[in-house]
Order: C-alpha cells, then structure tokens, then sequence
C-alpha cells in the first residue's frame, strides 16, 4: 500500500501553481460576458435596448432639444394636422413658457435657448386643441412613465428583493408573518385606495388651507406599496429552493456563515430571475399610472404623461372630425415601450439560462 | 484500535405533515476506523441517507451522539473539524453551484477555512482535480458544460480539497451509466489507497459497495439488522431480509428470485410492531410463539458482525449464500 | 409473421445547431409472446427508438426520416392519428420510467385505469370498475378496491409503477413496450414486478420490449438482446449467447464492467475508458472505436455494417431463427471463427 501523503501536502505542486498561473492570464470568460454576448446577438433584444436607451436619453434631456415649449398655447380654434418634417422643419417662433421648472431643467432650458434663439421645430406630429406642440408633449410626459418605472424599479430592487431574502431565510414563523403581510398588501384595492387617498388627504380643512398632498405624491406612494410584493415572492420562492440546494448544503457542512451563503450562492442564482422580473413588473406599472392618469386620477396640468395624453386625445374625438394624431402619438410611443421591455425581457431569459447556452 | 467516527444510539425524527412523527432513523450505533470503509444498504426509506445527513451535520439527530477521534462532531463543530468530513451527494449537477466555473466549487471548502492564498488554492484545486483523473483546464467550466461523470469528478475532487479524514458519499454512483460508473467506482477504491480516507458510503447498490468497502451495515426501516465485514455478508448472509436484498439483485448468469418478498416495505409513519420486518418475513414461522411481531430483536455483537433477528437467538444456521460458489470471500 | 417488425428506423432531431442523428438503421422483430431487450447508455437512442415505435416522440424537433414500424402487419408511421389511437390503446401497452408523471395527479387510479375501457372497449362504468379492480388485484397490490380510489401521491413507487402496469395490461395488449421500469424501484421490488411480468406474459401471451441499461437484468430476464451504442445497434441475439460469447467490444466491455455480487476483488473493476460521443459530432468510422482496444485504423474511417455472424445460431425447435448480428470491423473476420468454434 502506497504511503499516505502528509496532511497539507495532498495538493501541494509546482507544476500546477504553473498551470493555474496560465490560467489566470486568459481572459475570464465571466458568465456576465457571456450574457451579453448572447443578448447582442439577438437582434429584438438590441432594437429593444436601442429604443429604451433612446427615450431614457429624450427624456433626460427633453429640455436641451429645439423643441417648442409643452404649455405654449396657441389658442387657434382646432388641432393642427401633423406636418411633414421636410414641409415645415423649423419656425422661429419660440416662446419659452414651461411652468414650474426645477433648477437643473431650468438650466438646460437656458443652454437650450443660448444654442437655438426662437427656434423650434415644426408640428410635425401635430398639435392638440389649445395649440400645445404633441411631440414636445409626449416626450416630456416620457418622463413621468419612466419616473414611475424608475421608482417601482428601485422599490422592487430594495424592499421587494430584502423582504423576499430575508422571509426565505427567516425560520417560519417571521416567513409567514413576512409573507402575510405581502398577501395583505397586494388584496387592497389600489384604485378605491387612491381614489379615497385623494378625496381623504385633500378634503378643504377647516382652516381653509389649500390641498396639503398632491396626487403624483399619493399616486408614488401606493406605487411604491404595492410595486414590490410580486418580486418578494419571487425571490422568497427562489432563495427557498436554493437554500435546500445541494451545493449550498455543501458549503454550510464546511461552516459557511449566512452572509457566505447569500454573497457567493443567492445573490448569483437570483439576481438573473430578478433581472428577468423586473422587466415583467415594469410595463405593469408603466400601464398602471396611464390608467390612473387616463382617468384622471393620476399626474395633474401642467404636467403630462402619456395616460394624460391619451385621455385628451380621447376627449377629442369627435363624430365631425378625429384628431387621429392626438391619441396615436402617445399610444404608440407606450406600445413600443411595452414591446420593446417585454422582448427585452424574453432574451435576458433566454441569456442568463446557462442551460440553454451552449451557442 | 481506535475509532475514526463514532455514532452512539443515533436517531432522527420529524413530525409528519399530519402531526405523526416519522422514525427515520432510530438507534443507530456503529463507527469507522481510520482508513475503513462502511457500507450502509438498504431500500428507499431504510433511512441509510438520513443517517448520513445527520453525521454530515445537515439534519440535527432527535437522539445519541456522534464523535470524531472521541470528540463531539455536529453542526456546532468548528470549521476545522467539518473539513475532515466531506460529503458527496448522488446529484452532482445539484452539488456545484451552476453559476460558479467548477473550479471556483472546487476551492470554496478552501476559501471558506481562510487559510492560503487564492493562488494556493488555485493550485491545490487543480492538483485535487488533477487527482480525480479531471484536466485542470476544465475549472473554467460550467457544470452544464460537463459530463454526467465529469461532475461527479468534480464533486470528489471538491470533497477531497480540504483533506479530508472521512468522506461519506450518498449514492455517489446511482445517476450514471454503466460505463462511468465503472470508472468513478475505481476511482473511489484509488483514492482511498492513496490517501488513506475512511467512507461511509451509502448506496442501494449492493456491487458497488461490495467493491468499494470492508464492512457492510443494512438497515431496515430506520435500524440497521446486521452488520458484518463483506466476506460474511454476502458470502453467508444472516438475516432474512438480506437474504431477501442479495437474492433480488440481478446477476449475469445467476436466475433472478423473482418476488423474494411478498409485499412491499411498510412505511416509516407507521412502522409494524416487534421487528419491523416481520410482515414482509418469509422465515418468521421458523420463530415460537409470534416473537416478531412482538418483540423487538436486539442488535447483538458476534465478533466483528451484528444481527438483529430473533432467528440467531435460536441459533438458526445462516442461509445459504446468494452468491453461490462465488469468489465473494476472497476481498 | 413477427408481432412487431420494425426496419431501417433513422431519427433526427432538430436543434438551434443543426440536425442530429438520434438512431440509425434501427430494425427489431418480435414474437408473440417474446421478451426482447433493448440494451444501451444513456444517450444511446434506445428510448427514442422505444417511443419512436409507438410514435410518441414529438415531431418536431424529432423527424422519423426513413423506416417501418409493422405492428401485425400495418404500418404504424403511416396510420392516421385516429387508428393509432386505438392501436396504442388497445394493443399497445407502454410503461415508462417514471410513475409519478405518467400518473395524473389529481384523477384516482381508479378513474384513470377505468379510462381506457371506457373509451376503448366501451364497457359500461360498473364492469369497468369490476376489471380495474381484477388489473390492480393481478399486479399484487393488497386490497385492491380500497387503493381505486386513491390519488397516485397516496401510492407508494413501487405501488404507483405497478398501478401503471395494471393500466398497461388492462386491455390486454399484445406487446408491451416498457422503458426502464423499475430502474427508480428498489431491487426487492424491481424482483416482484418482473416476476409480475413474466406471470402475466405466460398467461395472456403478451410480448415484451424492454428497454433498459440494467445488462444483468436483461440476461436474467430477455430471450433475445439487442445492444446499442451511439444511435445504432451494435450486436443482437439470443441473450444467452449474447452474454457468454459477446462478439462486439462494446458489450464485452460494458459485460465486463457490470460490478458483480461475485467476480473477484482482486483487481480493478475493467473500464471502457472515455465517454459516450456527443451525437452532434458524430465520427466519420465506428462510434466506439475511439474507446476501443481493438480499433483498427480502418475502423476510424468506415462504419460497419450490422451484418450476421457466419453461422446462425442453434434455434430451439419451433422457434424462428435468429442470427447474431455485430457490427463490427474486427468481429467480422476474427470473432466470426471464434463463434464457429
């Protein structure tokens, strides 16, 4: 029988901290690497990054663009049709008048004016009844969707994924009252809970003090309570299941603490699954604050959003004549961004599946 | 000669969905010498998993204790301790992380002990998997990215890293084909020598383990009913349900007994009463005045072997072997 | 006539990279009342050639390209899917690995085992529950009338597979085709359901196709053996024989390295070194000959044909003849003498 080698000697050899050297030189093929390699190759997934990429841009620098002012009115008696972009690219007759700005869109606007004096492009996608230019419109109301997703996106992302964490980590009892608080949560009624928000916290006080709320900040606020419980219990299921893995069991009989566990095994075998969710929980949010816009419920003049724009342009339909740009603008650019996260979606699952990844 | 592991008077116990208490594992005593290899056979719901998980420290035992080198070993054991026990699952796809090349599992046990450098644990990754008859190259991997017997290396090579004095392997060879199951059966054997590791090695394969170990433990229903070193075991073994379990395992030129036992294996919620087996028993007519099914037979010590039938007590001679004529005696 | 003749079967199926060849030239014939087995590694395309016959294999991605499956006679790849319904039915019995998901969940056994006389024999529902109790009853399961109104989870495995066997049989078929039936079963219980098996196949004549990697198995059990290897098979015939003078490398490899209650300890167990081929690339020669000891240069570069030993091998009187067949360079020549001797 063969001497057994000494303890701390079993692996111990030259040759391959060599090997292990060359090793380490070559390129680490990451699986985040991989990922995106797999998601470039899709063509739907590139046009869906092109077109998000394209309106997070629009949409931060809206104010730097030549373009007419959303609230300069002009008081004619009908929406004017769109005009072609090469019939009427530019007039000169800009008037700055946004509303309250903040301090940063305040600068931009500057900026703006500095570089294109009274310049502004055309009604290229028409006007609505008080002679509001629609495609300015429609990318500073870009900016209340995406505010929105943004928000949903970051509560998801903090509450949603630590609540979901720890309930799956937790011993059963603090799971279950974690998990029932989600059940309660998601079984308000969102809509009658805004509505009476709204008639509740703006009610005339006594005093006659002027409304104390404002709707955007009732509308955040249940967005945010009820934006993240989908993702808790997606992530509770998945830490669930992995906790019971046989490569995390592994780790724990070697003494692996929680922290390890979370750090080298959750975050890795989750953060795909989250990544994938967020994309389902996006366009449900976006669609919520159209709706609660479009009945009015949700953002207020002078600020807009597309759900604001499609209510108006539902209002303007009429049997005598159909102001078709008023709605298709705003619906079309919602469409596409659903689409374009919906694919999105699709093709990161498809990337991060490593079993199908053999291309 | 002193013991490597020790397991005194184990049980285990969880309470069933409808508030019954199963007995998975119920007083389980044995231990390992340094160098020595168990086998532990048994049907699907003999518990011989549960009583590995429970000496790995995944499942906290009801009852009794286990030591290693006479000292207490549990979840609570230092991580020095836990590395000279390592575990190999049957699943190896589910045992490696699938978003980890296998050479980042192979080094975790290292890095969770702290000691060493990466580059060192690099190297003595590459070397275990070197050992395991794996190409180093391939800890770039992911483990989708690997044969079904390729893991199963991996999963070794990961057990081994930490250098470990007891491995115990969970069927470690049911998943694969014929051919590679060959192949990581040498291996097991090889590394043992080489080494000098001591397994616990749990399987319902009765070739594999008479291959890979010297002792052989069989449970039934949560207790083992005998224990004897391989040459008597399969050469003369002396309880009717090993008997049963030999006489059931195809054999290329041997007849199948067909249905050696009447019925199935009753189940561990409600376990019949005296020996567990009697219900299934062809042999229990041989025993006075209903004795199994009201008395629980001991597991009483004959030299190196144990039996838990009160057949012995009679002084019944053991069965002729399963194996006739074989070369059984001869490991 | 054979019960069952199948010819030249070839399946590919399709993938993101291209078609791959799942079975090659696949031909069996069966008896009436015959058990033959179907022996291989995962991967080797016995299953698909299993399910392939029955039809069951999903098209696409898989293709059937060529071959005929004659079941009595009628081609099964060219029945409609009414016809083929009634023959799987009715005179097609199939039993696979794995009870849990061949079981509805939420339906007893006994609804699922009266299902298929109701539809296929039309017999009013308190006869079908009469004959559902009988099938569970044949198949040994204790108190057969209480264990109809079951749900599959309340089973035990090997109770719920045996379940599945009753439903198998309960139109008597006159093949049964099972894939790997008992291979999750513990082996006490695999013993009962095979002598279960060869009960109901003495009865009621029913032939069998086994489909399984369990070598030993097989030469206790199968009359006949075919051996496959990456798609095709590799060496067929009478079990017997088959295991004592194996005439393809393969089988006497994958024979030698079957851990066994009695070779001796003494050495190492024989390995076929490497892996099975990755069918996407398949080799231009024999699939086997780069984990063959015997390979030959020309084995790398021409695959052989699976073609008969010179001699046939002795048939028992009334019994058709079936000949050894290999496919194999070197057995060609050599081992052809060695069977003559």
């Amino acid at each position: 029988m063969n001497t057994t080698p000494r303890k701390g000697e079993w692996f111990s050899d030259a040759t391959f901290e060599r090997v292990a050297e060359q090793l380490a030189s070559e390129p680490a093929t990451s699986l985040w690497s991989d990922v995106r390699r797999r998601l470039a190759a899709r063509a739907s997934a590139r046009w869906s990054l092109r077109w998000l990429l394209a309106l997070v841009l629009a949409s931060l620098f809206v104010p730097l663009l030549p373009l007419p002012s959303p609230a300069a009115m002009a008081l004619d008696k009908q929406p004017k049709p769109p005009v072609a972009p090469w019939v009427e690219p530019f007039n000169e007759r800009f008037e700055p008048y946004y509303g309250a700005l903040n301090p940063l869109d305040r600068a931009l606007v500057g900026v703006r004016q500095q570089a294109f004096g009274k310049r502004q492009t055309g009604p290229w996608l028409g006007t609505d009844a008080k002679g509001r230019d629609t495609l300015a419109r429609i990318l500073w109301g870009s900016r209340t969707s995406l505010l929105v997703a943004l928000f949903a996106a970051l509560t998801s992302l903090t509450i949603g994924v630590a609540w979901g964490a720890i309930a799956g980590l937790a011993r059963s009892r603090v799971d279950n009252a974690m998990m029932r608080t989600v059940d309660v949560l998601q079984s308000l009624p969102t809509i009658f809970l805004v509505i009476f928000l709204l008639s509740f916290l703006n009610a005339p006080s006594p005093s006659g003090a002027a409304r104390s709320v404002s709707r955007e900040t009732v509308f955040f606020l249940v967005i945010g309570a009820v934006s993240w419980l989908p993702m808790a219990r997606v992530v509770r299921g998945q830490v669930l299941a992995l906790r019971s893995a046989a490569f995390v069991e592994s780790a724990r009989t070697q003494g692996a603490s929680t922290s390890w566990i979370v750090r080298a095994h959750l975050v890795p075998n989750v953060l795909p699954i989250v990544l994938v969710y967020l994309t389902l929980t996006l366009p449900s949010v976006i669609l919520y604050e159209a709706f609660l816009s479009f009945l009015g419920l949700g953002v207020e003049a002078p600020n807009v959003s597309w759900g604001v724009l499609a209510a108006d342009g539902a209002e303007a339909i009429s049997p005598l004549a159909t102001f078709w740009w008023l709605p298709l603008g705003p619906a079309l650019a919602m469409g596409a961004t659903l689409l374009a996260l919906g694919l999105l979606g699709d093709a990161l699952r498809d990337a991060l599946d490593v079993k199908r990844s053999q291309a | 000669m002193s013991a490597l592991l020790t397991v005194e008077n184990l049980c285990v116990r969880f309470a069933s969905r409808e508030g019954r208490t199963v007995h998975a594992v119920e007083g389980v005593s044995f231990s390992i010498p340094s160098g020595g290899a168990l086998g532990l056979v048994g049907e699907s719901g003999s518990g011989k998993s549960t009583t590995a998980r429970a000496i790995a420290g995944l499942q906290a035992p009801s009852e009794g204790r286990v030591l290693l080198d006479g000292e207490p070993f549990g979840r609570q054991s230092a991580r020095s301790a836990r590395a000279r026990v390592q575990l190999v699952f049957q699943d190896a796809q589910g045992s490696l992380d699938p978003r980890r090349p296998v050479g980042w599992s192979v080094e975790e046990p290292l890095a969770l002990q702290g000691s060493g450098t990466a580059k060192s644990h690099r190297a003595r990754a590459f070397a275990a998997l070197d050992a395991c008859g794996l190409d180093p190259r391939l800890s770039l991997r992911y483990p989708h990215e690997l044969s079904g017997g390729q893991r199963q290396r991996v999963a070794i090579a990961r057990a081994l890293v930490s250098e470990p004095q007891l491995v115990i392997l969970d069927e470690p060879t049911s998943a694969l084909d014929v051919s590679v199951r060959a192949q990581i059966v040498n291996l097991l054997c090889d590394l043992r020598q080489r080494f000098g590791l001591a397994y616990l090695f749990v399987s319902h394969d009765l070739a594999v383990v008479r291959r890979v170990c010297e002792d052989v433990a069989v449970m039934y229903l949560g207790r083992i009913v005998e224990r004897a070193p391989r040459s008597e075991l399969f050469a003369s073994p002396r309880h009717p349900y090993t008997q049963a379990l030999l006489a059931a395992v195809p054999e290329i030129g041997r007849d199948l007994a067909l249905a050696p036992l009447a019925l199935d294996p009753a189940s561990p919620l409600a376990p019949p009463s005296g020996c567990a087996f009697h219900p299934r028993c062809p042999r229990r007519s041989e025993v006075p005045a209903q004795r199994c099914s009201l008395e629980l037979p001991l597991l009483q010590t004959h030299g190196d072997a144990a039996l838990s039938c009160h057949l012995a007590a009679g002084s019944v001679p053991p069965a002729r072997s399963a194996a006739q004529g074989s070369g059984a005696s001869r490991g | 006539m054979s019960l069952l003749e199948v010819r030249n079967l070839r399946v590919s199926f399709a993938t993101p990279h291209g078609s791959v060849q799942a079975v090659e030239n696949f031909g069996v014939s069966i008896d009436a009342g015959e058990t033959v087995a179907l022996v291989g590694e995962s991967g080797s395309g016995k299953s698909v050639s299993a399910l392939a016959i029955a039809r069951l294999l999903p098209t696409p991605p898989s293709r059937i390209e060529t071959g005929e499956v004659l079941f009595e006679g009628r081609d099964l790849l060219a029945l409609g899917e009414r016809e083929l319904r009634r023959v799987r039915g009715k005179e097609l019995g199939l039993v696979f690995q794995d009870p849990t998901s061949s079981l509805h969940p939420l339906m007893t056994i006994g609804e699922q085992l009266e299902e298929a006389l109701l539809v296929h024999e039309r017999m009013p529902r308190a006869s079908a529950r009469q004959r559902a109790e009988w099938a569970l009853a044949e198949v040994g399961i204790a108190d057969p009338r209480a264990r109809l109104s079951a749900f599959p989870h309340q089973l035990s495995g090997g109770m719920r597979q045996r379940a599945l066997i009753a439903m198998a049989l309960l139109t008597r078929p006159k093949l049964l085709i099972a894939d790997e039936p008992t291979t999750a079963l513990d082996v006490t219980i695999q013993a009962s359901l095979f002598a279960l098996l060869r009960k109901v196949q003495r009865e009621h004549g029913t032939a069998l196709l086994l489909i399984t990697h369990d070598l030993a198995l097989v030469s206790t059990f199968a009359r006949r053996t075919l051996v496959m290897y990456a798609g095709a098979v590799v060496e067929s015939g009478l079990t017997s024989e088959l295991v004592a003078r194996p005439a393809h490398p393969y089988t006497r490899a994958l024979l030698r390295s079957v851990p066994s209650l009695s070779t001796s300890l003494d050495h190492a167990l024989p390995v076929i070194p490497g892996a099975p081929p990755d069918p996407s690339h398949p080799a231009l020669g024999c699939a086997f000959a780069p984990r063959c000891e015997f390979a030959l240069s020309a084995c790398h570069q021409r695959r052989p044909a699976l073609v008969a030993l010179s001699t046939s091998a002795s048939g028992e009187a009334g019994v058709r003849v079936h000949s050894r067949r290999v496919a194999c360079t070197e057995s060609e020549r050599t081992l052809a003498a060695e069977v003559n001797s």
